[in-house]
């Protein structure tokens, strides 16, 4: 069964997304990045969603580890945005995010873009394509 | 280098319609029309790989083509994204049910709709590709 990584410090959110997305995948939710560094040492999520505020470690940190890290890279990462700022949706994909998505969660946009994002790397791994690029990098690509 | 892909931007304000074209037409071919029915007619002799939908237009509004795109056996694979000022989730979430691909608010910032289209074009080839049997 597919299996989702959900990273935030609010428990309410944690369960409120268990609830919507549980019926269709296996969830594992955690409420700090320590948890979620972890939890990725030993287990390989099919996607993650990761909140951006936490103490300790926050989202952007924990996104740059998985990037860093050549077993994980791959996995896409959707964050979970409370802010109606375009900038700060922005920079997430700048620094190698799939997508976010704003809170508060409703559950449609969230299944949605969920399975959008599983959709995608599925046909990636068919047809043997390789890792996602950085948006770094299709960004020079496709300026060239 | 494959041709460059085409996308369609429905908007009836000028300014948008050149501001996404600013962004797009570096990397992507950009046909923008300012009317559900300028879209129509573009077509019935093009086939776009993406669309770019302003919700809010007078006459035919993006919904109403959106219907109409779907109900084309042509035209329903085709990626549409909406383009909105609404902040509302609710109104996201009945897009979604209606099977529109993204949700792009405006004010348009490059960035997101450079990696929204991008996204897209990408779910849609590799879909198509699947279904040829690669």
């Amino acid at each position: 069964m597919t299996k989702i990584l959900v990273v935030d410090d609010n428990p309410v959110t944690l369960s409120m997304i268990k609830g919507i997305l549980s019926d269709f995948y296996k969830v594992y939710t955690v409420n700090s990045g320590a948890m979620a560094l972890e939890y990725l040492d030993t287990q390989r999520p099919d996607l993650i969603l990761l909140d951006i505020e936490m103490p300790g470690m926050n989202g952007i940190e924990l996104l740059c580890a998985v990037k860093a890290d050549p077993r994980l890279c791959s996995i896409p990462v959707l964050f979970l945005t409370t802010t109606t700022d375009n900038a700060v949706e922005a920079m997430v994909f700048k620094l190698g995010a799939a997508d976010y998505i704003r809170k508060p969660i409703n559950d449609i946009v969230l299944i949605t873009r969920v399975k959008m994002h599983l959709e995608l790397e599925a046909y990636r791994s068919v047809l043997g394509i390789p890792k996602r690029d950085s948006y770094e990098n299709t960004w020079r690509n496709e300026n060239e | 280098m494959s041709e460059l892909k085409k996308i369609l931007v429905v908007d009836d304000n000028s300014a948008n319609l050149t501001v996404i074209n600013g962004i797009l037409s570096s990397a992507y071919k950009v046909y923008p029309v300012d009317s559900g029915a300028t879209a129509l007619k573009f077509m019935e002799r093009q086939c776009p790989d993406l669309i770019l939908l302003d919700i809010e237009m007078p006459d035919m509004s993006g919904i109403e083509l959106f219907k109409i795109i779907k109900s084309n056996e042509g035209l329903s694979h085709i990626p549409v994204i909406f383009l909105t000022a609404y902040e509302d989730t609710e109104k996201e979430a009945s897009a979604y049910r209606l099977g529109i691909s993204d949700y792009i608010r405006k004010p348009v910032n490059d960035v997101i709709l450079l990696a929204k289209v991008k996204l897209h074009l990408e779910i849609s080839s590799l879909r198509a590709a699947k279904q040829k049997g690669y």
